[in-house]
């Protein structure tokens, strides 16, 4: 067992290899182009900043590895947020809060799932669909107003920490045991063979509609989470919270290793990279003071040459 | 043949791929206007080089010379056309989102405006293509909802379709059955005759010695001996495959017993598609390995993939021991103990992108499921004893779809002997397999069934296969069973007979 572990760690690793030789890269260049970037309190900054997002990418790169997208979780975070804060201000317990948004979020992702799974809707426009559907609803049911008065320990959470801030931790603890998920359990491996080959897949008896249902259900699962950590931050319920998420969650997956032309590959700790890597470049361009559309540019630019380079390496092996 | 003029040939080609060394120093010589076999055990490095000739590989290292000339290192699959090189490929290689005519002419249709398709004069000139193949596919059919063997005729017709010089033929028949293999064979004599060389890979040695000139046979990446087929024999061309005199033991064996069919394990009743399939009725005894044959268009997957679920059915009851079963999928099926083995391993029988051991395992985790965790260690070793009794040329964790055809197949078969079913249907088991591999994958479904409460079906287009394992035989056709068989009863002239008889 331990040296197949070493076998299995040494695989993640190299397959991570690149993208992780090129966020040093431009961690390097940060710290050469200003001296406020490589402090603690900056990394922190960014490791938090990172949360949301990557915690979104997490059911995203379950979805993209069993072959489909989703792109109404920016939706789904809004609106879950907001039905969490609204509970919380209403009841005063943040538990039924947190309940009442999770809830939200899981029956979201329920709503797709089947959808996609059961009557066989194609992903990427049912969940295109229902991105302006959830966010229409999320307006609608606060009436376009910022739900704020939430309890004082929601902000005591986002602003605690032990060694690291919480949301840290909350934001590994996820990525350990959902990188497990994925790697070692059976239902991972189900996943990764439904993304293959969904006829292979469903001739060697995977309930290919099962997998597909759930990994939709976990992704709306994990925008709620990501809502609660958003409203947590902001210390309110806002509608238009996770404006274009779907666009940054894709695309830490796909730093990471996924791909969305073809299931069955992609893997959790290369998302985390994949997550870190976007906010360090948000994050640097901010303190470089560059204007925002500039900011877009180079984030553009900065995709492109991640994935071209983490390819080009591949083709050398 | 010694006259004819020297029309390929390749020098000291040479291309590794990481950890193999596919093609190591090959040479070898082609003539015009003959059909040479190209011979090997399965990853011995055939397709290896026939997709360096035609453009799919980049060659790491020597010559190809083609009608004096020597081909550029780098050339891409359209340009080895235009050279004069056709290609059928072990895989196919269709798109099945177009229609047969439009893959039949993919990239040189028939134009009527400089750049408007001519669809009029496509179709009647795809209608003459098959029909040269006595293939009554209908071209403006959609490529997906054609069977196998018909997709493969469309392979065929695709490749015959332009002028070429030198055609290879990569199993071409492996999905066909007999009678479709003999109008291909005539086929390929008429080309012969039109000075086109054909080279010419299979595993059915019957067919090599039917048709080709010349034998030339690789073993691990390198040639290994070259025979006229005139002047050898069948055992002699083994002999050089596997260097080793094939035992006799290995020769495929018949049960040791009569069988006595006294319980039935699994009793189709009034089975129909509502389309082709009417009122099948069929059962099957605990420890027959039940032989199912047919020409092209028999509907024998359409009715199995039917009673296991995979497609959906009209009607029909489904028994197993005794008990009236719901199967409504494929998972269904399993957990009755009903496993079905897929004729398409490229389209539906594997992930092709995942390693040997995650296929083999995806029909059953019940072993290596832990508490909902998967034991790796469990898995490596349920894949290598595989590997091992399989002799599988690759490990446990490569990617499958960097095996050789017949490896691809045999893992396959792993992962429907591991699914620990109590009936097992294997559609075409040994499509691609070497001779040697292919007696002990008989003798595999043999030890299978021998087990207590186990039985086997086997579909196959090779009817010397359904000779060698059938202990009954059912013979369809259209939808119907025509004939059986029985244990004495099954010997080629009468089969033969009932297939070419009630057969159309
Ligand atoms: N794309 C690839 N990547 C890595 N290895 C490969 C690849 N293609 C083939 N190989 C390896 O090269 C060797 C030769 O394979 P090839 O497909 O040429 O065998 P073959 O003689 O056609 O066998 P078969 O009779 O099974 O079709 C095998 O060991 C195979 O594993
Ligand atoms: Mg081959």
């Amino acid at each position: 067992m331990p040296h197949n572990n070493k076998i299995a760690i040494k695989k993640v690793l190299s397959g991570n290899f690149g993208t992780v030789l090129v966020l040093i890269f431009l961690m390097c260049i940060m710290t050469i182009l200003t001296p406020k970037f490589f402090t603690v309190s900056n990394l922190t900054n960014i490791l938090i900043q990172s949360a949301t997002n990557a915690i979104i990418a997490v059911g995203m790169t379950f979805v993209i590895v069993s072959g489909n997208t989703d792109i109404s979780v920016g939706a789904i975070l809004a609106m879950s947020s907001c039905v969490g804060a609204q509970v919380m201000k209403s009841s005063g317990s943040i538990p039924l809060g947190l309940f009442a948004s999770i809830l939200a979020g899981c029956a979201l992702g329920l709503f797709n799932g089947t959808l996609i799974a059961f009557l066989e809707f194609p992903p990427f426009i049912v969940t295109l669909s229902t991105m302006w559907l959830f966010r229409g609803l999320a307006y609608l049911f606060t009436e376009g107003r910022a739900i704020v008065g939430l309890p004082e320990s929601m902000m005591n959470f986002a602003n605690g920490k032990f060694v690291l801030p919480y949301i840290v931790w909350v934001m590994l603890i996820i990525y350990i045991s959902c990188h497990f998920l994925l790697q070692k359990t059976v239902f991972g491996r189900k996943v990764v063979a439904v993304g293959d080959s969904k006829e292979s897949a469903r001739l060697s008896g995977i309930n290919v509609k099962k997998i597909t249902f759930i990994v939709f259900v976990m992704s709306g699962f994990f925008s709620a989470i990501s809502g609660i950590v958003y409203m947590s931050r902001l210390n309110s319920g806002q509608p238009i919270a996770g404006q274009s998420y779907e666009m940054y969650a894709i695309a830490a997956s796909v730093i990471g290793g996924a791909s969305l032309t073809k299931g069955g590959i992609g893997n959790i700790l290369g998302t985390l990279i994949g997550a870190i890597f976007i906010a360090v470049l948000q994050n640097g361009l901010i303190i470089l003071n560059v204007s925002t559309y500039w900011q877009q540019v180079a984030m553009g630019i900065v995709v492109l040459l991640a994935i071209g380079l983490d390819k080009l390496r591949k083709r050398m092996s | 043949m010694e006259e004819s003029r020297r029309l390929l040939e390749f020098r000291n080609i040479s291309k590794n791929f990481p950890g193999v060394k596919a093609i190591d120093d090959v040479s070898m010589s082609f003539f015009e206007g003959e059909i040479v076999a190209l011979l090997g055990e399965n990853g011995a490095g055939k397709s290896t080089l026939m997709k360096i000739l035609s453009g799919a590989y980049i060659r790491d290292g020597g010559d190809i010379i083609l009608d004096e000339e020597i081909l550029p290192h780098v050339y891409s699959p359209s340009d080895a056309r235009k050279f004069g090189i056709a290609i059928i490929y072990q895989e196919l290689s269709l798109i099945s989102e177009l229609t047969v005519m439009e893959n039949i002419y993919l990239t040189h249709e028939p134009k009527s405006f400089p750049n408007v398709i001519d669809f009029k004069k496509m179709n009647q000139m795809a209608r003459n293509q098959l029909d040269k193949l006595g293939a009554n596919v209908d071209p403006q059919k959609n490529v997906k909802e054609l069977p196998l063997s018909e997709k493969q005729m469309v392979e065929i017709a695709k490749a015959l379709a332009v002028d070429c010089k030198v055609i290879v033929m990569d199993e071409p028949t492996t999905s066909l059955t007999w009678e479709d293999s003999a109008k291909l064979f005539d086929i390929i004599r008429k080309l012969k005759k039109q000075k086109i060389t054909v080279i010419y890979i299979s595993h059915r040695l019957d067919e090599i010695f039917q048709i080709c000139d010349r034998a030339i046979v690789m073993r691990d990446g390198v040639v290994v001996g070259e025979k006229r087929i005139k002047e050898c024999s069948q055992d002699e061309i083994i002999e050089l495959m596997c260097g080793k005199v094939l035992q006799a033991d290995l020769k495929p064996q018949k049960a040791s017993m009569q069988i006595v069919r006294k319980e039935k394990i699994l009793e189709a009743e009034h089975f129909s598609d509502g389309k082709f399939i009417n009122d099948i009725n069929l059962s099957i005894y605990k420890g027959e390995i039940l032989g199912i044959g047919g020409l092209i268009g028999s509907k024998r997957t359409e009715l199995f993939r039917m009673i296991c679920g995979i497609d959906p059915k009209q009607q029909g009851i489904l028994k197993i021991k005794d008990r009236v079963v719901s199967i409504r999928n494929a998972e269904d099926a399993i957990k009755n103990g009903l496993g079905y083995l897929s004729e398409n391993r490229k389209e539906d029988g594997l992930s092709l992108g995942l390693s040997v051991e995650e296929n083999i395992v995806q029909s059953n985790y019940q072993p290596v499921n832990r508490y909902g965790i998967v034991s790796w260690e469990k898995v490596e070793k349920i894949s290598n004893d595989f590997i091992k009794t399989l002799n599988i040329k690759g490990n446990s964790s490569t990617k499958v779809i960097n095996l050789s055809g017949g490896n691809q197949q045999k893992v396959s078969i792993s992962k429907w002997l591991h699914a620990e079913c109590d009936i097992l249907i294997f559609d075409e088991p040994t499509k691609g397999i070497d001779v040697n591999s292919k007696a002990e994958i008989h003798q595999l479904i043999r030890d299978f069934v021998k087990n207590e409460g186990k039985a086997a079906v086997v579909i196959s287009s090779d009817i010397n296969e359904l000779l060698a394992v059938s202990d009954r035989l059912l013979i369809m056709s259209k939808g119907k069973i025509v004939g059986e068989f029985f244990d004495g009863e099954i010997e080629e002239t009468s089969v033969l007979k009932c297939v070419t008889t009630k057969g159309i």
